[in-house]
């Protein structure tokens, strides 16, 4: 038998014998999916949409098989609320088909990770399934844990929440490491639908192994007036591309992003986001703040478009990043594209490391020079988790984020 | 991407004439003939034209720039442009050819008869011989060199050859290929040491020798300690029948000297002006592009400044104005490459109906380097709900070092300010004026004193029709 790879047709041509089993449809929208991949152009020399990347770091050729879904994606806590439905892809397939059948009609991010995007299109047995009835309510979250696959191996999660009108969810999202055999690579597809009013409150916590590759992508569509808060905390991956895409599709609609990337030794990241107003009356605030110790690098790039129609529009950008070292990067490519004018538009990016003063203030109180380095990065960071709109997981993130400090 | 607006000119009116006189015409289209002619018409050393033919070749390898650019760029036809006219070979036209609007503005403008017909391309030639004899006269005895591209290279080839294509090497980009490959016309001037000019140089007063090139190429260096002004353009219309303009300027600011390069350009509609400016600043030296972009179809344009040495100044200062059917891409580059070395970049930008202005930036500061610092700052003012703006910088900062801070911010002329004026007794059209005068206010003043006050009538101007 040759070697597992994309490349070749035989990869697809196996599963999809493997998995006879499923509704035609989602067989058709597999080979859909893995036909796009096939055509896609195999080099392209200059991609705006990755620019700064040493993109060949999430090369596919690395990959050497695909990993057990079953290992990879598990509940921890599901809803025990009626109306409000969470299960696993893999889990739906045949009994509640009708569930899933919003997954071919939103698209992905397409923010450059075209081929990872089509890849778990065609490959992707698992994923996790939030969908909540009209006026569903639930106080706890429901939390889903994304496990790491052991080296050499990729994991294909294609996810989906489908919040009805004014139905209010908490979800938090771990990304845990192999434990015992790190490296392995997740692609994350996630797809979100908010209807009129609808309320998601999403965490993320990250720490997957330094050896693994993570490409993470997410398309919001938030509705009239819904509201939608979204916090994701990045300490882990070798390397990791995150494409967040927030579509406000209704008028009324809020889209809240905070992100946190915490860099150590070589750690990539790489972070692309659009923020589309195509309502008027809408606002969207994204903050990302990055702290980069040792050689670990990211990139921002961000862009908020504001179409023809979507007068009354707020839209914020902020990318602040902290250099810890002198072999850090920081790239930043804050965008705006507005063609209405009745908006408050602003972006914002800084790059620098601490202010010597304040240093000196917390040295001259006794604190070592280390510590202080610390306590500031810190409290850099703290920002966006503020943001987090349910109280517990707010406290759950920020000790999280303290406890990765101190080691 | 903008379609070109209609309400123009009438091309057929300002139809060409030309002399039979065929040694001096290059032909249409582009081709390594048309190169070597331009080359011998100007009797240059064969250096010059390998470098040339060089160019040529790179200009035709290298691919249009619409991955990142509009693609707008995709409807220049390099085949239908004429790459070199010299004197006597100038379009004629008559005053009575030439359009009302452009003869309204220039009447609004209080620019002289004379000039007028020399903008408005009746004249190939403007009659300031005077005043530029008596101003070189001046200038020589301080040792300052000013004079045109050519000339420069022939005369003078131990100062300028050494800079020449050195800070905009010719396969930068393919318009930079394009003007090594077939430039003509620009200014070359050298200050010497510690030589501090109180008078700004003006592109203007040399025009006469040979008219405004659509390729020009210009390389200022300024010596050690010396400090120079440097103005092209001027705020009247420029009626062109030619639609592409591809300029290259040089600057070079040794240890200790000050360039500032001021630019005022009203391009008609139907130009694509795109241009590369760029400057090295030495040791303690510094830069400073002022830049004011008004009227063309599409205006590519991002002046940047090498700072190589320690302690050296980097700013732009634009303003950018885009009207129906225009495109005003502009933006900075600063490439920091030497400790303490600070810049500056400041841009304001006015859209109007459908027009569409962006900003681009670049700002690199390596890992080795300390105590750098950048700030920029963009502004976007919107009038119609039609107009379109962009911003997109690229920043890359590396080690704990150094500092950056960019901050854009979008918005359009309240309707609270416009209420308070109307009851105090002002027109709608005048209050949103003054609003957008008050906007690039801080700017303008940046600009010499004629200019600016030109300036401000030109913005009066291209608000007019725009509310309401």
């Amino acid at each position: 038998m040759p070697p597992f790879s994309f490349d070749q047709p035989q990869t697809f041509e196996l599963f999809a014998e493997g998995r006879s089993w499923e509704p035609g449809w989602l067989a058709d929208y597999r080979k859909e999916c893995w036909e796009q991949f096939s055509n896609l152009p195999k080099r392209v020399l200059k991609d705006e949409r990755w620019r700064f990347s040493p993109r060949a770091r999430f090369g596919l050729t690395k990959i050497d098989g695909l990993a057990n879904a079953k290992e990879s994606l598990l509940i921890e806590s599901a809803s025990t609320v009626d109306g409000i439905s969470f299960d696993l892809l893999d889990r739906l397939i045949l009994d509640q088909a009708h569930s899933i059948s919003l997954l071919p009609k939103i698209s992905g991010p397409n923010l450059g990770a075209d081929d990872y995007s089509l890849l778990t299109g065609a490959f992707a047995e698992t994923g996790f399934i939030l969908r909540a009835q009209a006026s569903a309510r639930s106080d706890d979250p429901v939390i889903i844990e994304h496990r790491e696959p052991e080296a050499g191996k990729i994991a294909f999660h294609h996810n989906l929440i489908e919040l009805e009108a004014h139905a209010e969810v908490t979800l938090i999202e771990k990304f845990t490491a192999h434990p015992r055999n790190p490296g392995g690579h997740i692609s994350n597809l996630l797809k979100v639908r908010l209807g009129e009013g609808a309320r998601l409150n999403r965490v993320v916590l990250q720490e997957c192994s330094q050896s693994s590759s993570l490409v993470q992508m997410e398309n919001f569509i938030v509705g009239k007036n819904a509201n939608l808060n979204t916090v994701s905390l990045h300490l882990g991956s070798g390397q990791s591309r995150i494409e967040s895409k927030g579509v406000l599709q209704g008028e009324g609609a809020n889209f809240d992003y905070g992100s946190v990337y915490l860099g150590r030794n070589d750690q990539l990241f790489d972070q692309r986001t659009i923020q589309v107003h195509e309502a008027p009356h809408c606002t969207s605030n994204l903050l990302c703040k990055n702290v980069l110790c040792n050689q670990s690098k990211s990139i921002f790039s961000g862009l908020i478009k504001v179409e023809e129609k979507a007068q009354h529009t707020d839209a914020y950008q902020t990318n602040r990043n902290l250099l810890l070292g002198s072999e850090g990067k920081a790239d930043s490519l804050p965008g705006l594209e507005i063609l209405a004018n009745e908006v408050k538009c602003s972006h914002g990016a800084t790059t620098s490391r601490i202010d010597p003063q304040d240093l000196f203030y917390l040295q001259s109180r006794g604190i070592t020079s280390e510590k202080s380095e610390k306590l500031i990065a810190l409290g850099f960071l703290n920002e966006p988790l503020m943001g987090i709109n349910d109280k517990n997981s707010r406290e759950w993130a920020m000790q999280c984020l303290e406890s990765s400090f101190a080691s | 991407m903008i379609s070109p607006s209609q309400l123009d000119v009438d091309r057929d009116k300002g139809d060409f004439h030309y002399d039979t006189d065929y040694t001096f015409d290059a032909g249409i289209g582009l081709s390594e003939d048309v190169v070597r002619y331009i080359s011998e018409v100007k009797k240059e050393d064969p250096w010059m034209l390998d470098f040339r033919l060089k160019a040529l070749s790179t200009f035709e390898k290298k691919p249009m720039p619409t991955h990142w650019a509009t693609d707008d760029l995709k409807n220049i036809n390099f085949d239908v442009i004429r790459y070199y006219l010299s004197k006597g070979q100038q379009p004629s036209r008559t005053w009575d050819e030439v359009p009302d609007d452009i003869k309204n503005t220039f009447e609004r403008l209080g620019i002289p008869e004379q000039e007028r017909k020399f903008l408005a391309g009746v004249e190939a030639q403007f009659d300031s011989e005077a005043a530029y004899s008596n101003m070189k006269e001046d200038l020589a005895k301080e040792g300052v060199i000013f004079v045109g591209s050519t000339e420069g290279l022939k005369e003078h080839p131990e100062i300028f050859r050494k800079w020449f294509g050195k800070v905009i090497p010719t396969s930068d980009n393919k318009f930079s290929a394009l003007n090594s490959a077939v430039f003509s016309g620009g200014s070359f001037i050298y200050i010497p040491p510690g030589v501090k000019l109180a008078q700004p140089l003006q592109a203007y007063f040399r025009i006469n020798a040979e008219n405004f090139g659509q390729f020009e190429r210009t390389l200022i260096i300024a010596d050690e300690g010396s400090e120079v002004m440097y103005m092209e353009g001027c705020t009247a219309p420029k009626f062109e029948t030619s639609t592409l303009h591809s300029a290259v300027v040089e600057l070079v600011a040794l240890k200790g000297a000050k360039i500032q390069y001021v630019t005022v350009q009203n391009w008609s509609n139907n130009v694509f002006n795109l241009v590369t400016k760029r400057a090295i600043a030495e040791e303690e030296a510094e830069v400073r592009w002022i830049d004011c972009n008004i009227g063309s179809r599409l205006t590519m344009k991002y002046p940047g400044v090498i700072l190589k040495g320690r302690k050296a100044r980097g700013e732009v200062v634009s303003i950018a104005l885009a009207n129906d059917g225009q495109h005003q891409d502009t933006g900075a580059k600063m490439v920091h490459a030497a400790d303490e070395t600070t810049s500056n970049v400041v841009s304001k930008s006015i859209s109007i109906g459908d027009g569409r202005s962006s900003y681009r930036g670049l700002v690199q500061m390596p890992g080795h380097l300390k105590g750098c610092k950048n700030n920029t700052e963009c502004d976007a003012l919107l009038i119609n709900n039609k107009s379109q703006t962009d911003t997109y910088p690229a920043i890359t900062v590396q080690g704990d070092a150094n500092s950056v801070q960019h901050e854009a911010s979008v918005s359009k002329v309240s309707a609270e300010q416009i209420f308070y004026m109307k009851q105090r007794g002002l027109g709608e059209a005048e209050a949103m004026s003054l609003c957008v005068n008050g906007f690039v206010n801080d700017l303008i003043r940046e600009f010499p004193m004629e200019y600016s006050v030109e300036l401000k009538r030109l913005i009066d101007l291209e608000m007019e029709g725009s509310v309401g």
